[in-house]
């Protein structure tokens, strides 16, 4: 396979338990992306979503969506009663421009698209160090990521974008 | 833990999976109150296109009035050429801006729009009502084409093509038959220098032509202005004639034997006596003469007594622009006169500019902007009033508290004016949706072949702008119908003595914080009977329904979809859709549509919205942990929840066999839980889960209700009522779109989910049908 080498970027490097085998994994967030981390904010369950979004917080009057990482990458089964961000643990706020259609509802003219920032949260177990790493532009599974070597190992590095939406599941 | 970023390389944007990124900022720990500070590019390329689809848009808009005051002229008999030209220097100006920004269809249309005003600036065609249709059959294009080039949609290419074939082809018909006047009057026959004649442009040449003909005398004069001092003189020149009569061409006589002055020839014509015209003049040092004909030696005989007097302020600058001209005895001040009519142009536009108070446009999403800080400082005070109590705990400090709390009543008082400001630049007034609808009036009434004056009252009246946007479709389907269903033909008007011309009426107020429209037609109206009658031989509604519709029900019935009165869909309207949507629609705005009519007096439909959509009036409600808001717009009441009074009902309610219900006010009311609605995916529920009833906890009773649909959402706590500023959810949440309108900081720290109970009630409905009637089927058998 060939491999291409491109600018090394600074991201900070996350551990997140509960993955399959019960090792801790390291993960990476481009520090360019990511806004503030955040103690675990009170949550809103939001109806007819991937079950991967956990809901909705708010951060100083804006929307966050977070998102449950071990579901969404399909690492660990879901337990709706775990304490998936007890009070040690944090949320990684990531920065997004989506672009979308305006909802008509909220009085927007019909096809009426706009480019906004979105907030996304990931839920994490510590932040335990940033870094800056160099990349062989590589994606491994879980799609979206690519491989990063860090200090403390190999780590998965995750974009915003591509965490924002969910991939189609097919149904169990 | 500092997460700062030391230095940021550029370059290494990274895209995957097809998305942009362009987020930075700044890491902190949360808690120690750091700014979130991101920004995100615009593109200038698109900033620029906004800008033009703005400025395009209101063109096209001012030249849709100024066509409407046109029709509405030409229908006394007086088609002031004034109108005509500012609907062709708009058209001037969009052809311009069209080769700037957007090559392509709008250009060429822009073109051809203008070729057919120049025609009839010309008199080369006559100003017709066929001529009229085509005009406002442009504008019509014109909107259809922005609005797709908006929504990054393709060209309506063939609407456009078939309206420039439309242009082609009147032009070339209208051509043959040449407009009358031009053509009779022989110029050559008035005692004029044959040289001023021959540099006289069409249009000028058409204007004298048409106001000789119209028995008008021909004036010249000379006058000489100081070079420096040219554009103020004409200036002055022009004020002076503006009631009297009308400047047909200016021309510099090249005669001056200085170089700092010019002598300019004009051409008048009027139908004032010949001492006012000069006594206007006379201040300006001119000197008049009468033009008479070659072969008379008296003045002409008076005006006819019904022509009408043409008031010209000569303001076809814009038309001339690019026409070269030689003047009759030399060109040595040509340039200098071109200047100087530019010039006056310019000062016309400044004095009209003047008149009014400046404006800027500012991008929709700016306001938003706003908004959403003015929500964030709308937090400030919780925040303070906490701290308040707390120093009141201790008597050292009661005094500070009092003196905060004062300062705190202040930030509240101060944080509001800012926000009813903010929402105030989003207002603008209802009359740009009535000339649409005008114009929409005047083209459905002629091709359904009717007679019918709208009148529009209150198109002052201020509404968010985007509410207006949208409500004008709905309207434009009220009208559609009014004129189409309600309105009748001629003979049967004068068979009931009603007058002949029948008449649209719409009418806008504001009332308190929402606006009603109210749109009054004296057609036929209708019979509630008649209408639960066609409801049931349609199947939306079944016999025994039908019998328990009182007058009120019966006119919603309008609203269901697939109703229509009409046994076969007539060319403008009668297909069975249209009413739901326009329910559906003002729904979603938050506003409700009523509707009352009378047979052989007419009918009336009511809208009631809210004034901007910033603001949306909800019921705040907790079901299963989870906070969300109803918008008021469709609840009927909110009552404690008996469980014991449930029942399950045998009886069919809308298509569903079997639910359960509360007796409530002589009718079964179904029931459902709104966390169930929402949370339980349609296929979770069958016949097999525990009834409602085992599952119904304590609570209230939200009834909702929408036409056909009444139901009680079962809820365990309310909240009470807000105002509340809706925001979009975000892109990772859309699926949650079907149903949930947005999401609201209620600023207590909690989030409501707003509810689009319109699709909720829907669903509910729809999901009810198949998963219950086999069991029905069952228990049939």
């Amino acid at each position: 396979m060939t491999q291409l080498t491109v600018a090394p970027i600074e991201v900070a490097l996350c551990t997140l338990s509960g993955s399959a085998g019960g090792e801790e994994e390291l993960w990476a967030f481009r520090l360019d992306e990511a806004a503030e981390i955040v103690k675990p904010p009170t949550i809103t369950r939001v109806p007819r979503v991937d079950p991967s979004i956990r809901g909705l917080f708010l951060l100083r009057g804006r929307l966050v969506t977070l998102i449950d990482l071990g579901a969404r990458l399909g690492l660990r089964r879901l337990h709706p009663e775990l304490p998936w961000l007890a009070p040690q643990r944090r949320a990684i706020v990531l920065a997004h421009v989506a672009r979308r259609r305006d909802d008509p509802r909220l009085g927007a003219p019909r096809g009426h698209r706009r480019e906004e920032q979105e907030l996304l949260a990931i839920g994490v177990d510590a932040i335990v160090g940033v870094e800056r790493v160099s990349r062989e532009l590589r994606a491994v599974p879980p799609s979206g990521s690519e491989l990063v070597r860090t200090s403390r190992g190999p780590a998965f590095l995750l974009g915003a974008a591509a965490l924002a939406f969910p991939p189609r599941r097919e149904e169990p | 833990m500092s997460l700062r970023d030391p230095g940021r390389g550029d370059g290494e944007d990274v895209r995957e999976d097809g998305a942009e990124f362009d987020a930075h900022a700044s890491v902190r720990e949360a808690g120690d109150g750091a700014e979130l500070y991101t920004h995100a590019s615009s593109e200038p390329g698109l900033l620029l296109e906004s800008e033009f689809l703005a400025e395009a848009q209101e063109i096209v808009d001012a030249a849709s009035r100024t066509l409407l005051a046109l029709d509405e002229a030409r229908s006394r008999g007086d088609a002031s050429p004034l109108l005509l030209g500012d609907v062709f220097r708009a058209v001037h100006t969009l052809k311009g801006l069209a080769g700037l920004f957007r090559p392509g269809l709008l250009g060429t249309l822009a073109h051809e729009y203008e070729e057919l005003l120049q025609d009839l600036r010309l008199g080369r065609t006559p100003l017709d009502g066929e001529a009229m249709d085509l005009l406002f059959r442009g504008i019509e294009t014109f909107g259809v084409l922005l609005a797709a080039i908006e929504a990054g949609l393709p060209e309506p290419e063939p609407e456009v093509r078939a309206l420039l074939a439309a242009l082609a082809r009147s032009r070339n018909a209208l051509g043959r038959a040449k407009s009358d006047h031009d053509g009779a009057v022989k110029l050559e026959s008035w005692a004029l220098d044959p040289n001023i004649l021959a540099v006289l442009t069409e249009y000028e040449e058409h204007r004298l032509r048409l106001a000789v003909a119209s028995g008008q005398r021909l004036f010249r004069a000379e006058v000489r202005f100081a070079l420096a001092t040219l554009d103020d003189g004409i200036e002055q020149l022009k004020t002076r004639l503006i009631d009297l009569g009308e400047i047909v061409t200016y021309l510099p006589t090249g005669d001056g034997d200085d170089l700092l002055s010019i002598d300019l020839e004009i051409l008048v014509v009027s139908r004032a006596p010949v001492d006012l015209l000069a006594a206007a003049l006379e201040p300006l040092g001119a000197r008049l003469e009468e033009v008479r004909r070659r072969d008379e030696t008296l003045p002409p005989p008076a005006a006819p007594a019904e022509a009408a007097v043409l008031r010209d302020r000569d303001r076809d600058d814009a038309a001339e622009t690019g026409e070269t001209r030689a003047s009759p005895g030399g060109d040595k001040h040509l340039a200098v006169v071109d200047e100087g009519r530019e010039g006056r142009s310019a000062g016309d536009r400044n004095e009209q500019a003047l008149e009014r108070v400046p404006t800027v446009r500012v991008a929709i999403d700016r306001i938003d902007g706003l908004l959403d800080v003015v929500g964030e400082l709308g937090l400030l005070p919780f925040a303070v009033a906490r701290l308040e109590s707390s120093l009141r705990q201790n008597p050292l400090t009661r005094r500070e508290a009092g003196e905060l709390s004062r300062l705190r009543r202040s930030l509240e008082r101060h944080i509001g004016r800012i926000r009813s400001g903010i929402l105030a630049t989003r207002m603008v007034p209802l009359a740009q949706v009535v000339d649409r609808l005008t114009r929409a009036v005047r083209q459905i009434a002629r091709e359904g072949e009717k007679q019918v004056t709208f009148v529009a009252t209150g198109a002052e009246t201020e509404l968010d702008k985007l509410l207006v946007e949208e409500l004008t479709e709905p309207l434009l389907h009220l009208v559609r119908n009014a004129v189409d269903h309600g309105i009748e033909a001629k003979a049967t008007r004068e068979r009931l003595q009603k007058p002949v011309v029948g008449t649209l009426a719409l009418n806008a107020f504001q009332k308190g914080n929402q606006v009603v429209v109210e749109l009054e037609d004296d057609g036929a109206g209708m019979h509630p009977e008649a209408l639960v009658a066609r409801a049931i031989g349609l199947g939306l509604i079944s016999p025994e329904e039908g019998r328990t519709y009182g007058r009120n029900e019966a006119f919603s019935l309008v609203f269901l979809p697939g109703f229509t009165t009409r046994a076969e869909a007539g060319p403008l309207s009668g297909r069975g859709v249209g009413m739901d949507v326009v329910k559906t629609n003002i729904a979603a705005l938050g506003g409700t549509v009523e509707v009352e009519s009378e047979p052989d007096i007419g009918s009336k439909f009511t809208l009631t919205l809210p004034i901007t959509l910033a603001v949306l009036q909800v019921l705040v409600v907790v079901a299963d942990g989870t906070t969300f808001c109803l918008p008021l717009a469709n609840l009927e009441e909110v009552f404690p929840l008996d469980v014991n009074a449930v029942r399950r009902s045998p009886l069919r309610e809308m298509g569903r066999e079997i639910q359960e219900v509360l007796p409530h006010r002589d009718a079964p009311l179904p029931l459902a839980p709104l966390g169930t609605l929402l949370f339980d995916a349609p296929e979770a529920g069958d016949a097999r889960t525990p009834s409602l009833r085992e599952r119904l906890r304590p609570g209230f009773v939200v009834v909702a209700n929408f036409p056909g649909k009444r139901i009680g959402i079962v809820v365990d706590a309310v909240d009470g009522q807000q105002g509340i500023v809706v925001k979009a959810l975000p892109a990772a949440l859309r699926s949650a779109r079907s149903v949930l309108a947005g999401a609201t900081d209620l600023g207590d720290h909690r989030i409501g989910l707003v509810v689009d109970l319109g699709a909720v009630v829907d669903e509910f409905v729809r999901e009810a049908r198949p998963r219950l009637s086999p069991l029905a089927i069952e228990e049939r058998l």
